[in-house]
């Protein structure tokens, strides 16, 4: 299943975060605008945890309404999506404190934004260890319902016969 | 299609079973989808039993996950998936 727009955007703006905090800052840069857009960039990437709790809730959703059909490659885009959005986070809180550094103030809500990236962690290995993982959920177990042994002559059911049994209990 | 067929060991307590009907409904589509072709087919072959492919079927609902881990002999009978057996999980969502 390809990415949703929401899906797409959400990874987009963090990768955009990330891509633009490795620029070198232009010369000159007046410090007072320096500490400015530090400031910034922190507020910005303290709203990337909403994103991880949207795109977790889309998929949630995607879910229920049968819209997955392969969870194992879905759980690979979660891991790399997770991977991207909090590697941002990261980003952007070293750089602004090496801009407080090199400035001499304190950006403000950096603070903040480390106990985000750690919360954001934590967020990331709960949703990954709920996703389906058939080696997890089932590992080596022995079937628990019908029988591997093959009859000779058993009366198998077809595909309406057997939605009949389903349906009717 | 390919045809499918199903024991009626697995059909009975497949219907027997503690799970809620939506997600037998959906269990039964799956099945039919994967029959279609709609639906990747299953890789893995159950390393204790090598004559079944094993087809893994997910449903979140209900705040559970609903998992099936069905195992299809694909060779007693060429050319139709013989659904043989299966384990049923289910834990919370989230």
């Amino acid at each position: 299943m390809p990415d949703t727009p929401l899906m797409e955007y959400q990874r987009r703006r963090a990768e955009a975060a990330r891509d633009a905090v490795r620029q070198p800052t232009p010369e000159p840069a007046p410090p007072a605008r320096r500490y400015a857009e530090a400031r910034a960039m922190v507020r910005e990437a303290l709203t990337f945890p909403d994103a991880l709790e949207t795109v977790w809730s889309q998929l949630n959703a995607d879910a229920e309404a049968d819209l997955i059909a392969d969870f194992a490659a879905r759980g690979l885009w979660l891991r790399d999506f997770f991977d991207r959005v909090i590697g941002a986070m990261g980003e952007v809180l070293h750089w602004a404190r090496h801009e407080g550094e090199t400035l001499g103030r304190d950006i403000p809500r950096t603070g903040e934004l480390a106990a985000a990236v750690e919360e954001a962690n934590c967020f990331r290995d709960r949703a990954l260890t709920s996703w389906p993982d058939p080696d997890r959920d089932f590992g080596d177990a022995p079937p628990t319902l019908g029988t591997l042994e093959v009859a000779e002559g058993a009366a198998y059911l077809g595909p309406d016969a057997f939605s009949a049994r389903l349906s009717g209990g | 299609m390919q045809p499918y067929e199903v024991h009626p060991l697995l059909a009975d307590a497949l219907a027997r079973l503690d799970a809620p009907a939506t997600v037998k409904q959906r269990l039964d589509r799956n099945i039919r989808a994967l029959a279609a072709g709609q639906l990747a087919p299953p890789r893995r072959r159950d390393p204790v039993d090598p004559r079944c492919l094993v087809h893994i079927a997910y449903f979140a609902e209900g705040g559970l996950w609903h998992a099936f881990k069905l195992w299809i002999d694909d060779q007693s009978k060429p050319g139709v998936w013989l659904f043989q057996a299966a384990t049923y999980r289910t834990r919370p969502l989230r």
